[in-house]
């Protein structure tokens, strides 16, 4: 019974130690940078970016260099920007990759956009499915304001998971 | 037996275990994204049906161009109305729309000025009934709703004054209340 218990001991010592080795090989990097065609952001190269639109409206003003301001009749208007992603891998056997994007705080007025996916707080919204690695990918990234909507200040965080498929 | 057993356990723990990594490796980060959205008027003309057509239509600098008229005999453009007041004075009128829109602020309707550029003592510029001039600007409307209203312009010449050309702009302000 002594040498059972020993070698049961054993193999799940080596199980465990095999395991811990696996996951300290395995991971992922996920970072930002500002799109060539894009507006400039801020923590860019790294996983903490920020996107800072300053003072806009929807009639006169301006907008950042690489904004785009597009007017949809009287109903809205959008602010769009592209944004790089890129992923890299380590360790990982992996052909590709999920994004998921989700707002940190629900917004229930401005539609939030991370290329064609609705971005809410209420659950990860998908973005891509087949992301490629170690290449740093545009997404769009886009603000839609209705016109009526009272003026205010817009502040909110996007997080983003990648997860290996 | 219970040495199988317990092999098979370890055996099993030990393919779970394994299998773990490669099924879960995630990454994760942040965008943080910061506006500050302001309310906005926008003010546009546009040809009106009835009218003549608006060089820069659409936009907020718009022109009229009646060409050469005089009081009597002569061509008007498509759209532009001549009327001679006796031997007093005459008139060119022609309808255009004025487009206002309100975005992110509360308002119901708004305020609409004109007022000339340069002071003109010789000929009269109304929009509608209200006359425009240099030295203030002129309230047309103080209820104006949003979207697209027709207003006309008069330009009244006397028959007084010498033939030559005539060349005003009208500034246009609209103010949501």
């Amino acid at each position: 019974m002594r040498n059972t218990l020993r070698l049961f001991t054993a193999v799940l010592t080596l199980a465990l130690l095999s395991a811990q080795s696996g996951s300290a090989a395995g991971s992922l990097t996920l970072t930002f940078s500002s799109n060539a065609s894009g507006i400039s952001m801020g923590g860019t190269g790294t996983s903490s970016a920020s996107i800072a639109f300053g003072s806009v409206r929807a009639y006169g003003g301006s907008v950042p260099t690489g904004v785009t301001k597009s007017l949809n009749g009287t109903t809205n208007w959008t602010l769009s920007t592209p944004i790089n992603v890129e992923v890299t891998k380590s360790g990982v056997t992996s052909a590709s990759y999920t994004m998921t994007a989700q707002l940190k705080t629900s917004d229930a007025t401005l539609t939030w956009k991370l290329g064609s996916a609705t971005v809410t707080s209420a659950s990860p919204a998908t973005v891509t499915t087949s992301g490629v690695y170690g290449s740093s990918t545009p997404y769009t990234f886009s603000l839609t304001i209705p016109f009526s909507a009272s003026a205010r200040s817009v502040n909110n965080t996007v997080d983003i998971v990648v997860t290996s498929n | 037996m219970k040495l199988r057993i317990l092999g098979f356990l370890a055996i099993f723990a030990c393919a779970t275990l394994f299998s773990f990594p490669a099924g879960a490796t995630t990454a994760s980060g942040t965008v943080a994204v910061t506006a500050t959205v302001g309310s906005s008027v926008s003010l546009t003309f546009v040809t009106d049906p009835s009218g003549i057509t608006l060089s820069g239509t659409g936009t907020s600098a718009a022109t009229i161009a009646f060409g050469s008229v005089q009081a009597y005999g002569g061509v008007v453009p498509v759209n532009v109305t001549k009327s001679v007041n006796g031997t007093t004075n005459w008139k060119l009128s022609t309808p255009f729309d004025v487009v206002v829109q309100v975005a992110n602020q509360t308002s119901s309707n708004y305020t609409l000025t004109a007022q000339l550029n340069t002071a003109d003592g010789v000929n009269t510029w109304q929009i509608g009934a209200t006359t425009v001039t240099s030295a203030s600007a002129a309230s047309l409307t103080t209820t104006g709703a949003y979207g697209t209203t027709v207003y006309t312009l008069n330009l009244t010449i006397p028959f007084s004054e010498a033939a030559g050309a005539i060349s005003n702009t009208i500034n246009f302000v609209a103010t949501a209340n």
